[in-house]
Formats: structure tokens, sequence, C-alpha cells
């Protein structure tokens, strides 16, 4: 069997690179605590045999897989192989063989009793068996090349063991959680959607469509198939000898499948499951032309080029299945297509996918068969209980484990127990190397030696082995994925290598602050998107370990000047960042917006993740530190730039400027020449503030929204008469107001929404009354109008009676991105006295205070300044 | 759109003259004359990162446009019909405005929420100012509660309809739906009239009434036209229950019949109003929009005097003659000019009596090739042989052309009439069938001495229903048929003189 070395998180139950890899890995010098530890930590040894309380318990081993579900992923065929002998299933797995003591002519009976044990389990859902579709099995392909299995996983699941162990949907459903099954981590998330771990299971169990025992069934939703245009340019393809250029399975009816825009046909079929004898009403809606047949019969037919039109028939069906089948052309421009369905006793529906089923295939697994009739549950348990198989895989029933009984570690002896060549029934089998063994047995004679813990370096060298971080990543001119590997990573736009391959981890730990190599190992945020392979995320145990052991590895750095807020020093960055300084943007993303050129790493995530002292290194010589990148030097020799316009062309100003407008993050305001994404809805205020009316979620329908370049925001309630919202980053995005027909309530596109409290901004308190919490027309106020300033910045117009306000809003900046001036002028021809304001301070308490009126023309005058920080 | 002006442009420079035909009526050699033979539409050229969904139009005294968007944009553009017109941006952030009004230095709109005026006071090319005149009505964020208008009465109020909701309220049931309101700035607003329904077109007359335009759908058998008149209710009862509240002029007219024919509704209805013209559906476009009159004085071709109306659905502009017959307004509708670039939502008369067409098809499908636009329809001098009105007398109807047919002709083969009469059920499902349809016989039809009137006396008029005239084998002296040969006479009342 092909097992490549690499797949030691191979995801099959249970494999992790056991003693045999351990003996080939920096554990050659023998004798050294350093490779001690390392086998330590690889075996299982102190799982059963505890040691002296201290340095050694960093060496608990990864928790074992609990085995509570174990029937809902693995079938028992494979689950009673799998105990008669692990590492021949799997070589290098650290499952021992506990059968191994048991006469040879019982252990197909032991095996058979524990996997009746284990898979009875109530809580085990049965095997989910799914069709495998055409599409799934090319997109599963594709997505197990690009997104990084193949450089753990090589042709590991080539092995007919997955195909007969498991079924499509479970296969899916671990994959989408690889935690649950695997604490350890080893077998990492990789931000599967549900669809994609569909296609990667499909098409990783593709052995069962070749092999396997099939079902015919009907199954929920429509065959579809998409064609070439071909046929007349108004009726649209003849869908008997039109061309197919894809298929699948649709849940939905609508014009999206098949990928494109113009100039192609699709056809629906399937079986309409009639509950009740009755007339239905059927609709069908298309741009372009569309027809609609049951059971051969034309019901709804406009073969025409036509903007969206809806057609509406009936039609009188006996109950049951009868034969349907949609078509649908379009040629140009718009396209849509829409259909449902109403009838006795339900209301007018778009086709449901149980509403239409089609006849498809399910596999079962290669060599499925049930549980024996000779295997006895209750053998197992007592089985399980013997062999102590709880003290390695946790269950949610409290087990004996072996802890108690088993000696403790500093007591083994060289040949007793499992280190013997024949262990005795019950006791495990590792089938440990010689040099595996002799490392372990140097390891007891000297536990006092191995006291101080393993070194830094080789601590971090054993975390990024075990995580497999070098199959992807090269550190120290180690690892990296095999040429053959790194053709199929793919990135878009013109990146080279460094679009496609992940980057090195050669002094990572001093690259990275230390949250953020945290966070990426924990949770596998990605900054390139461009890159298709994807980070894993290890979760939170595996990415503290992976931060802790690579810091404890790094060199102390002199520590920066602490560099106060400079809004003069952050516009110079922002011009250094634009068009006519440095032109950042040409290659790099701002703040989720594209750039000019290629989409290069967001810039708005630098500050956040790297340290200044690199990011400055990076900026003078990025050739010395990435040879192959399109990274361009802006600064000669002595340290002076082209650009003199800006801070002398010194460097060091230069770059201290960059650091510090970088450093607001996604709250950035956009540099100049910054395109912001083109024939989107997403609304981006570039030079000055941009107005949007619309309705708004939790507001009113009568909301005005404001944009500030300096990416604070605002919405002002119109209809409630008062400032209701501010945020940060993106502003708004439109297409719910200006795209559809549904009137949509909107929310802000961006983060850190502060809502402000319902309210007026000003009241009569009387003793012991709360605030007022209404502000509307009810309440007595009245909007009077807006005014825009030369700017285009916003006042607000507004009355109570006689009082009028103006309350204006302008944008700042400061070292935390951006806040809002928010001023008041009141007046009112009488003193309008115990008139009481309302605000939130910074920590977002609310604050009451009189309002001090002075005498002005005509009556009394009050102005408020408020800095509205959030 | 650049493709289509250059397309129009050449159109344009074809002649001045309408395709002569051959005088033997032997016609077919030459291509028959079209709509665009006599009025060209030319488009605005529009810059590709603006979307120009329009919903109003408003000329400006130094030539250019304001032009407001359903994305609550307006657009000031300059030199319009220039080789490179200039878009600026005006003002953002107005709430679906579908109108726009000059006055007194003053632009006024009607947004979801407000009637509001706005102005440039600093000149900079923004708006700088905005004053809310009136926003008595609550809005619940049906995407359906568009409000048109604004119009000035002659007495300076301002007029608004507001179209009915159609499904979710998530901000509670709104009053005032499917209403014409009075907004005299500094007072209460004045709900005038109800039943609308989507009534997107409103217009002062010459003359000083206000009328409207509505749309085919619930409660509404077809699009048509009517008078706004205080008091009246036009049919919809979505919004009937406002009528129960103090500011209401209307009285509760009841509950709706679901299945009366039309000119019955007002023996069941209180102050029920027919319209004025039915456009029957598809023969005359699916949604009738903005309309204007003619007020050129012939800058505008031969029907100095008469309304023109859009129609979303058909890209097209309609024309409609009116006369007061019994104390009632009635009329018919003709085909005017039809393969516009969008969906026709605005139509406003220029200085020089061109009409701008502003479109948009975002929401509502329409026949144009585009998705928005503007274009302006200019009149190339040469008259077109058309009817030019359809008038009631007590017998039957006369029919005016704009040119002398061809008596000469009239003996082989005669002129070919018919013509049948409908109406249209009031009733709570979309649209209404034509209803109780009957074919007319045309007792006796003979022409005016200088060819220009036909007069025909009909057998079984009916009041209250649409009576469609079909005119074929019709010559003018240059052998030219008629450019469209049917209109649409809805008979209120039978003139008795």
């Amino acid at each position: 069997m092909p097992f490549a070395v690499k797949a030691v998180c191979a995801f099959t139950f249970l494999a992790f690179g056991g003693s045999d890899i351990a003996a080939a890995a920096p554990a050659q010098q023998q004798g050294a605590p350093d490779s001690l530890l390392l086998e330590l930590e690889r075996s299982l040894c102190l799982t059963c045999h505890q040691a002296p309380e201290g340095p050694l318990d960093f060496l608990r081993p990864l928790p074992a897989p609990p085995l509570d579900h174990l029937g809902s992923r693995a079938t028992p065929a494979w689950v009673s192989d799998w105990l008669l002998d692990p590492q021949k299933m799997r070589p290098g797995t650290r499952m021992p063989n506990m059968l191994s003591g048991f006469p040879e002519a019982e252990r197909r009976q032991v095996a058979d009793d524990l996997t009746a044990f284990l898979l009875t389990n109530e809580s085990n859902q049965p095997l989910e068996m799914l069709e495998l579709a055409p599409d799934l099995l090319v997109q599963g392909e594709r997505l197990f090349n690009e997104i990084g299995c193949i450089a753990c996983h090589a042709d590991a699941f080539a092995d007919r063991q997955l195909a007969a162990m498991t079924a499509v949907g479970s296969l899916r459903d671990q994959l989408l959680a690889p935690h649950e099954i695997r604490p350890s981590a080893l077998m990492p998330d990789m931000h599967l959607t549900s669809d994609e771990a569909l296609s990667l299971a499909a098409w990783l169990l593709r052995a069962q469509q070749v092999d396997g025992p099939a079902q015919q069934q009907l199954l929920s939703g429509w065959n579809w198939k998409a064609f070439e245009y071909g046929g007349s340019p108004s009726t649209g393809p003849d869908f008997e000898t039109a061309v197919s250029f894809a298929s699948g399975i649709a849940r939905e009816v609508n014009a999206e499948y098949g990928g494109r825009k113009n100039s192609y046909g699709l056809t629906f079929e399937g079986v309409l499951m009639v509950p009740a004898d009755g007339g239905y009403q059927f609709y069908l809606g298309s741009d372009d032309g569309s027809s609609l047949t049951i059971d051969g019969e034309t019901v709804i037919e406009a073969l025409v080029r036509q903007a969206h039109t809806r057609k509406d028939a009936s039609h009188t069906l006996t109950a049951g299945a009868h034969r349907i089948r949609i078509t649908y052309y379009e040629g140009g421009g718009d396209e849509s297509l829409e259909a449902g369905w109403s009838g006795p006793g339900f209301a007018e529906r778009a086709f449901a996918a149980d509403d239409v089923m089609h006849e498809g295939q399910v596999f079962l697994p290669l060599g499925y068969s049930e549980i024996p009739a000779t295997a006895s549950a209750e053998r197992g348990a007592e089985l399980f209980d013997k062999l102590r198989c709880a003290s390695c895989h946790t269950s949610s029933t409290e087990r004996p484990t072996v802890l108690a009984a088993a000696p403790r570690f500093e007591d083994l002896t060289e040949g007793q127990g499992c280190m013997s060549g024949h262990p005795d029934a019950g006791v495990p089998s590792f089938k440990l190397s010689r040099s595996a063994r002799h490392l372990l047995i140097e390891a007891i004679a000297n536990t006092d030696l191995l006291m101080d813990g393993p070194s830094h370096a080789i601590r971090a060298a054993t975390t990024i082995e075990a995580m497999q971080c070098n199959a992807c990543h090269q550190r120290d001119g180690v690892g990296a994925p095999s040429e053959e590997q790194m053709r199929l990573f793919v990135g878009e736009g013109d990146f080279g290598e460094e679009g496609r391959v992940p980057p090195a981890l050669t002094s990572v730990e001093a690259k990275l602050q230390p949250h953020w190599l945290q966070n990426v190992v924990t949770t596998g945020e990605k900054v390139r998107p461009y890159m298709m392979t994807r980070m894993p995320a290890f979760g939170e145990a595996v990415g503290s370990q992976v931060a802790r052991d690579l810091l404890a590895n790094r060199r102390p750095t002199p520590a920066l000047p602490e560099r106060g807020f400079d809004e003069a020093e952050v516009q110079m960055g922002r011009e250094i960042a634009g068009n006519k300084g440095l032109a950042c943007i040409s290659c790099h993303n701002m703040a989720g917006h594209q750039s000019a050129g290629i989409p290069g790493l967001d810039l708005a995530t630098v500050a956040e993740r790297l340290e200044p002292l690199w990011f400055q290194q990076w900026l003078r010589n990025p050739h010395e530190m990435r040879s192959d990148t399109r990274m361009p030097v802006f600064w000669d020799a002595e340290g002076k730039s082209a650009l003199t316009r800006l801070g002398d062309g010194n460097a060091t100003t230069q770059i201290n400027a960059l650091w510090a407008y970088l450093s607001l993050g996604a709250a950035m305001p956009l540099p100049e020449g910054l395109i912001t994404d083109p024939n989107t809805y997403n609304l981006t205020p570039m030079d000055r503030p941009l107005y949007f009316g619309t309705f708004m979620k939790g507001l009113s329908a009568r909301v005005l929204t404001v944009g500030f370049p300096e990416r604070v925001h605002l919405a002002f309630d119109q209809h409630n008469v008062r400032l209701a919202k501010v945020w940060r980053g993106d502003f708004m995005n439109a297409k719910g107001t200006w795209d559809g027909r549904a009137g949509q309530l909107e929310s802000p596109a961006g983060v850190e929404i502060l809502d402000l409290p319902a309210g007026p901004a000003f009241a009569w308190l009387t003793a012991g009354q709360d605030w007022p919490t209404e502000s509307g027309k009810d309440a007595g106020w009245r909007m009077v109008g807006q005014r825009r300033d030369a700017g285009g910045n916003p006042t607000f117009r507004y009355r109570f009676e006689d009082l009028q306000v103006e309350e204006s809003m302008r944008a700042k900046l400061s070292a935390d991105g951006a806040y809002f001036q928010r001023s008041f002028v009141l007046f009112s021809p009488q003193l309008p006295s115990g008139l009481m304001r309302r605000w939130l301070d910074e920590n977002g308490e609310v604050q009451v205070a009189a309002v001090d009126w002075t005498p002005g023309d005509g009556g009394y005058i009050a102005t408020i300044e408020e800095e509205l920080k959030w | 759109m650049v493709m289509l002006s250059v397309l129009l442009a050449s159109i344009s420079a074809l002649s001045l003259q309408a395709p002569s035909a051959d005088q033997s009526a032997s016609a077919g050699q030459a291509p028959a004359p079209t709509e665009a033979d006599y009025y060209q539409a030319q488009s605005v050229p529009v810059p590709d990162e603006i979307e120009l969904e329009i919903g109003g139009v408003q000329p400006l005294e130094d030539g250019s446009l304001l032009a407001c968007t359903r994305r609550g944009q307006v657009w000031r553009i300059v030199n319009p019909l220039g080789e490179s017109p200039q878009f600026s941006l005006w003002t953002d952030g107005l709430q679906e405005p579908l109108g726009l009004w000059l006055h007194e230095g003053w632009i006024y709109s009607a947004t979801r929420g407000e009637l509001l005026r706005m102005r440039d006071s600093s000149g900079d090319g923004r708006a700088d100012e905005f004053e809310t005149i009136n926003d008595d009505w609550n809005i619940s964020g049906n995407y359906h509660e568009y409000n048109f208008g604004p119009r000035p009465d002659s007495e300076g109020n301002w007029w608004i309809t507001t179209n009915r909701g159609f499904g979710g309220e998530p901000f509670g049931k709104p009053d005032w739906r499917g209403w014409a309101m009075r907004l005299k700035p500094g007072e209460p607003m004045e709900p005038m009239a109800a039943g609308l329904r989507s009534p997107a077109g409103l217009e002062l007359s010459p003359w000083g009434e206000l009328f409207y335009t509505d749309n085919q759908g619930e409660w509404c058998g077809a699009n048509k036209l009517s008078v706004i008149k205080e008091g009246a209710y036009y049919g919809d009862p979505f919004g009937i229950e406002s009528a129960h509240l103090p500011q209401s002029r209307v009285t509760y007219p009841g509950k709706n019949p679901d299945g009366i024919m039309m000119p019955k509704a007002h023996t069941k209805l209180l102050n029920f109003q027919l319209p004025a013209v039915w456009f029957p559906y598809n023969k005359m476009g699916r949604s009738a929009s903005g309309m204007a009159w003619d007020r050129s004085e012939g800058a505008f071709g031969p029907f100095a005097g008469q309304l023109f109306v859009g129609d979303q659905y058909q890209a097209s502009v309609m024309r409609v003659s009116l006369e007061k017959v019994a104390g009632e307004w009635q009329g018919a509708c003709y085909p005017f000019r039809k393969k516009l670039a969008a969906g026709v939502i605005r139509v406003r008369q220029a200085e020089d009596g061109g009409l701008w067409v502003g479109m948009s098809d975002r929401g509502w499908p329409s026949l144009g090739s585009e998705g928005y636009g503007l274009q302006k329809l200019t009149w190339n001098g040469v008259v077109p042989f058309e009817i030019h009105e359809m008038r009631a007398t007590p017998t039957g109807f006369d029919v005016q052309f704009t040119k002398p047919v061809d008596l000469a002709q009239q003996s082989v083969p005669p002129v070919k009439l018919s013509m049948s009469s409908y109406t249209y059920e009031l009733h709570s499902a979309y649209g209404s069938d034509e209803m109780e349809t009957q074919e007319l016989t045309i007792r006796e039809h003979h022409f005016s001495s200088d060819g220009l009137i036909l007069h025909v006396s009909v057998d079984g008029l009916r009041e209250g229903y649409v009576h469609e005239l079909q005119v074929k084998d019709l010559f003018d002296l240059d052998g030219h048929k008629l450019l469209h040969d049917v209109a649409y006479y809805t008979l209120i009342h039978i003139p008795t003189e």
C-alpha cells in the first residue's frame, strides 16, 4: 500500500507518525536528553506509567479519538480488521495491537465482540450514503490538490481502506468538524463549507462508485444539465440535440447552474411528488425563455427573448409521481429563472427540494457487512474494560483505566510488559523499532537527566514536525512540498511562487507578533487571498503550544521607542501609500479594497501582524529576506528615496510614517488613487462624505446614513429625529436597496457599531423621571432639514416646538482610528430652563448635564462640543 | 448607450422629409414611414460609472438638466446633447426620489418620507440646504411605498400621490397609502383623494386641474388617466381605512364589491371616480407613468395642447386628447412613439418643445434595450399622417386627422372602419379582461370636404365603455397610410349636442 511518510495525520482512524518515523528524525543523537524526550513525547508511555511530577508533565500524550460515535463513521468490518492488527492496516500508527496476547484462533472473535460493543452505542447515527454526482467529483479533486490536503496525504486516499471504512455523508461531517473526532488536532480544520466537504468526501471515496455495491433510490432534488445555446436566436437551444457542458443535482431551480451568464440553456428533470388529487397552479418566470412540462404535456411555455416575465397556469393532477421537466435558456443581458406551485392545502412556494425527486445511486462502503451475528456486545464491553481501552480513548461513560495498575515509569524494566517481544494477553504491543526501544530504555534509566526538559530549539523543531508545518512551510532549509506537489499549488494573480507556496517559517517568531502567531495556528486566519492553499485551524490547545514553543526560541530584540499619535505623520503615511507617493496600492489591497493592479496582501493587516523591526528590515531589504520576492526596494543604500517631497525622502521617516498610518488597521482612511469596488454595491466614501438614504434594521424606514473618508460613519434616523448609530470600517452595501425589490432593511457594512441609546439628545426631566425613549413626531420632535458644508459634512436640523437644534458631525483622526466631533447649536426664543443634555462618554457611560445658555440675538443660544469616541 | 445614440443620430441625419411613397398607392416599394421618421430620439451618453436610473427630470434655464435617480442621487448634466456632456453629482442620500420640480430657485422633490426642497446656495455645484416641507406621513419599510410628484397647483400648493404597499411592512402598517395629498407649506397635510394604486404620473393640466395615471392590478382593471377630485375614491381599498381619520377629505366609500362592472361601481361606492381615459392593457402599454401636456404651441408638432404619457413596460410614449362632456373629462388615447431606450418613467417638456424622457427598468422589467437612460424626443418638422383627435358626438365620433385624406382615392378601395366597445371589472384579482365586449355597427361615415374630419355614426354606443376604433386603408395625399390606425375612446357620457 503506497502510504507516504508524510501522511502521519492521515484522516483515518488513529494515525499519528509513530516510532518508525521517530527513528529517522532529529533523534539521531542517541543519548542526548533532547532525543530521549522526543521519543517519550511520541510514545504513549506516560499514558499508563506515571512519572515523577514536574518537568515531564509537558510530555502528556496527545489525546486519542473518543469512540462514542465510532459507529457514525466506520463500518463493522473495518473496525474489526483494525483491532485485529492496526499496524498492518496503517504502518506507523500509535494504536498498539491489543489482541496479540490472545490465542490467534480467538482474536477475530475478540475483535468482533469489541466492534459490536463500540458500534451498538445508542448515540451512533447510521452511516449516511449519498450519491456521487459528477460535478462533486470534479470539485473534490480540485480542492484536494489546491487547498493543501495533498501536502500531508499525498496519494493516501487512493487507499481503498477509506472507501471500506466510511460513507460520503459521514466523511463530509468528519471533514467539517475534525477536532471533534480527533482532539489531538493532528487533522486540522480546513475551513470547508458543507458543499466543499461533500465534494471532497465524494472524491476521496470515489472507489465506491467503481467497486462498491450500489443501491437505486429516489433522492430529493432535480437532475440538471447545462447546454450550449445553439438553436434559434429567439427560441433558444434544441435540447434534444444541444451539447451539454455540465450537469449535477439541483436542490432548487434557478438560472445559476453551469456558471455562465450568457448563451446557455438548462434543463431540470425529476419526478414531481403530488400529494393529493386536485387542481394545482404552477408558475414559471424567466429572463429569457422557459417551459414547464408534466408527463410530456406542456403546462407553461414562453420561448421568447424577454425581460423577466412570470406566467401562471393550472393543471389537474392525480396523487403520486409525475415526470416534470423545466427548460430554460439565456441569450444575453440579465438572467433569471423561478418556478413553483400551489395546490390543495398548501400556498404558493418555489419548488422545494422534496417536492421533486430524481432517481439516483448511492454506494455502500467497499466490502460492507453488518456486525456478525456471533458477536456479543456484552462480551465486547467486558473486553473493553479488561483491555483498559479507556486509558486512551475517553468516553462519556466512566470506564476503568490502567493508571492505578501499571508500574510507575521509573520502575519499568527492559523486556517486561509492552517492552517484551511477545506481550501477554491484555498488554499492548507497539512493535517498537530497535532504535526506539533503545532510546526508551535509556530514558527510563536516566529519568533524572530529563528533568531540565528539552532545549527551546528542539521544542520548536519538535512542534513544527509534530504539526506537520513542514509539509507546506520550509524552515531553515528544511521541509516544503515536493516539486510535484508544488505544481499543484495554485494562486490567483501574477505573484510567482510567492503567490502559490505558503511562506517560509524561518525566523517566523521574529516576524510575527506573538498574538498573531498564536492566532494563525489556532484559527488558520489567512491574509493571502490569492493563495489557494489554506492555512488550517489547529485549535486553541495546539495554537498556544506552538506559540509557546516558538516564542521561547525567540532572540530578544531591542524595544523600539514608544511613539505618540501624530495626525500629520499618519497623513504622510497615507500619501506615501497612495498613487502620488510610493504607490503601495499598485500591488497591495487596502482595508478590503482591491489594489489597482495585482491583489497583493492587504496592508491594513500589517501592523496587527508584524513586528515593527521586521517591517523596517523587510522594506529596506526585501530581497535579502526572500530572494524571489516581487516587492521592490524604494530606498537606496544611503536610505534616500526618489520621493523627496515627503519626509525629505528619508527612509526612517517614511517607514515610520507608513507604520503610523498602517497602525490604524482596517479603520484607516483609504489612500488616494484606490479605485473602490467598481460595479459593486459597496459604497465607499473617498474624498468627501457620501450620503445614502435607506430602510435600516432596528431603526426605521427613513434613515440617512453618511459615510466619511476617515472611515467612521453614522446613521441619522429621520423618523425618530436622532443620531442612532456610528461605526467604523466599511460604510454600507446598497445592494438590497438599489438592486432588489424587497425593501430590504440594511445594516452597516462595517465594524465596531455603536448603538446610541433611544431617545432625544435633549430633554426636560422632572424629578425621578427616566430619560425619554421616544424622540419622533409623536414625542414632538420634527425634522427641519439639513445643511452640508463645503466639504460635504452634515448638519442635521430639527426642533421641539420653539427649541431649534443644529447637530453637526465631523470626522477626526486619532490613534484609535477616528471619532466624531459632534457639535450642537441650540436656539430658543425663551430661556428653556431645566433642559438637560445626554451623551455617551469614551467608556460608553451615559452622562447627563444641564445645558448652559447665553443670551443671543432674539433669544438664547447654547453651543456644545462633544467627542463621540467608542 | 453610446451605440444607440450614434444610431439615432444617423437616423436624424437621413432627411427632414418624410419618405415619399408612390402616388399610385401601390405602396410597398419604399419602406413605410415609421414613428422615428417624425420624432427622433436622441440619447444622452451616460458615463459607465453612473447608473442613471431616472426618477425625475428638471430642465434648467441654462440648458443643463437635473436628473434624480432611484439611487437617491441628483445629477447635473451640462450640455446633455453635446458630444461630451458633463455629469456632476448635485446631491445624494435622497430616498427613492421619483420627481423633481424647480420653483423659486429651489428644487422640490418627493422622497419616500418627505416633501423637501434643496438648493445650492454657495454655487459650488452641490446642494447645501435641505428643508423639509412636509413629512406628516409615516412609512413602513415596504419597497413599494413610493411617492410621486411633486407638482404645484395654480395656487402654489404642492401635490403628491402615494403608492400603495405590497407585502411586508416591517415598521407597521402605515396610513395614507394610495392617496393624493395636498401639502401647503407650513400646514398639516391634506389627504384629498383615495383609492389610488400605483399612481406613477401626476401633472397639472393647462386649465388648472390635476390628473394622475395609475397602473393595472388589483381593483384597477387597466392603466388609466384620471382627474383628481377632492373627496373622490378611485377604487383600490388598500389604504381606505385612513378615510376614518380626521384629516381625510374623503368620506369612507363603503366596502368594495368584488366583481362589478366599472360603469356601475358608483352605485355601490360613494364618490367612485371613473377615469377620463383607459389605456387598454398591452394594446397601449402596460404601465402608465409620467406625463406632460404639450405647451409648445406647435414646436413639438401638430398635437399642441394634447397630453403625452410615458409607459414603463413598453418603453414608449403614448398620446391622449381630452374633452369635457356633461361636466366630466373623457377622451382618447393613441400610440405615439415606441422603441425608446428603456422603461419610461418621466417625460418633461423642454423650452424648445422637445420632450425629455427619463427612463429606468429596475424593479419593473421593460422592453427597452437598456436598463436606464435619458433621451430627448424632437419633432423634425414633418407632419405625420395621424389621427389627430377623436371626439364624441351624439351619434358617434368625429375623427380628425393631422392632414387631409386623399378623398379621390376613397372609392377604390374604401376606408375600412371597425369598432368595438368593452369595459373592465372592479375586482380583487390582478387586472381585468376586457368585459362585455360588443362589435359595433358603423351605420354611416363621411369625410368633411377638406378631408380633415371623418364623421362616424355608430349603433349601440355605451356610456362608461371604451370604444376602440380601427381605421384601415386610409391614405393621405402622399399615399401614406395612417402611422397609427387605432384610437381608444373612453366614453363616459354621450354628448347631447
